[in-house]
């Protein structure tokens, strides 16, 4: 076993940061947004995409432990949450992290119960794809069957 | 944009920066780079898997590694990893570490592969600029070991844990020893606090 070394390093980012120039705070933060806002319409669309993709998965291996399965929803659940939440649709990115609960659970040793998984990927479609009307019920839905897994914290 | 914590004058300048941004989903890595490039970094390297990124790493020298946890062919954990014990100066740059869903086991995972911070999305832009200005003043030594590759872990100095010998050489005794030099009087100790002008 190696003795273990503790050293200073050179903050390499500070490095550069500090040069004269560049912008206010302020104005990074607008340009930000403002360059965020104008990927919204590509990435609508590919929740959408991501969203019927997560249906497909759904279909797949439902064998014992169905491992692939599982990990493919819960990776494009996961992505679904990340971009959703970028852009404040709320509603989406709950159910998303909710079906990410789920799995994990299920992941970890839970007894897999598919109508669980099935209800989050048809609310998930169903928001995806713009739905307006209903969502506080879909939500509420989704959180009944979230809790029959995941202790409330 | 709603009220900030930052003062109206505060700059920064990212232009020259070299940041490399690891993200398996491909919006989720547009987003990470737009965000990125509205900061002012002129062009943010881009890679989906951390087989990409490895070459970058090889071919530039970084100040900034924004990783998600999630990458095309693994986890950012493992990438993070390889980074810390590469072998090159890219090594010590900062990692910003952004997971979606989390668990409190990610984030220690995170934090133990080597990661500077752990950020949980969604990341609007200001709270990356947050942790980036916490980032430029970090001044944490680096640890390698068989075990731990990365920035200190203790972000505080408060010590080893109660009841423990500490492992490091400039580890202080809990145990206070008797005063070396005389104690301050009453005047001493008032003159601390009042008021003095300061040079502008």
């Amino acid at each position: 076993m190696s003795q273990p070394r503790v050293f200073k390093i050179e903050n390499k980012l500070a490095k550069v940061v500090s040069r004269p120039g560049g912008k206010t705070i302020q104005e990074a933060l607008k340009s930000a947004e403002v360059n965020i806002e104008s990927v919204r319409d590509q990435c609508m669309t590919a929740l959408e995409e991501k969203a019927v993709n997560l249906a497909r998965i759904a279909t797949g291996d439902r064998a014992e432990g169905a491992t692939a399965t599982l990990d493919g929803l819960y990776d494009v659940s996961n992505a679904i949450f990340g971009v959703a939440g970028a852009f404040g649709l709320e509603a989406l990115a709950e159910a998303a992290c909710s079906l990410c609960d789920v799995i994990h659970r299920f992941r970890s040793g839970e007894a897999i119960k598919w109508s669980a998984v099935d209800v989050h990927v048809d609310g998930i479609r169903l928001l995806a794809g713009g739905l307006t009307r209903g969502t506080d019920e879909i939500l509420e839905g989704l959180r009944k069957v979230r809790a029959r897994f995941v202790p409330v914290s | 944009m709603g009220a900030t914590p930052f003062k109206g004058r505060e700059r920064v300048n990212l232009s020259t920066a070299e940041v490399l941004i690891v993200c398996g989903d491909a919006e989720g890595l547009e987003i990470l780079a737009q965000m990125f490039a509205g900061f002012g970094v002129h062009t943010p390297r881009r890679a989906t898997s951390s087989v990409e990124a490895m070459v970058i790493v090889g071919e530039r020298e970084l100040n900034l590694v924004v990783v998600d946890s999630a990458l095309a062919d693994g986890e950012g954990y493992g990438f993070i990893n390889w980074l810390r014990r590469c072998g090159s100066p890219n090594a010590w740059s900062p990692v910003v570490l952004v997971t979606g869903h989390t668990t409190p086991s990610q984030i220690i995972k995170g934090r133990n592969a080597g990661a500077s911070f752990v950020v949980r999305k969604p990341v609007p832009p200001m709270v990356m600029m947050q942790r980036i200005v916490w980032l430029l003043n970090d001044q944490r030594a680096f640890v390698t070991s068989d075990g731990y590759c990365g920035p200190d872990r203790r972000v505080r100095s408060i010590g080893p844990p109660v009841g423990m010998k500490g492992r490091r050489h400039d580890d202080l005794s809990v145990e206070v020893g008797e005063a070396t030099t005389p104690n301050l009087d009453q005047g001493q100790i008032d003159a601390l606090f009042q008021p003095k002008a300061v040079a502008k």
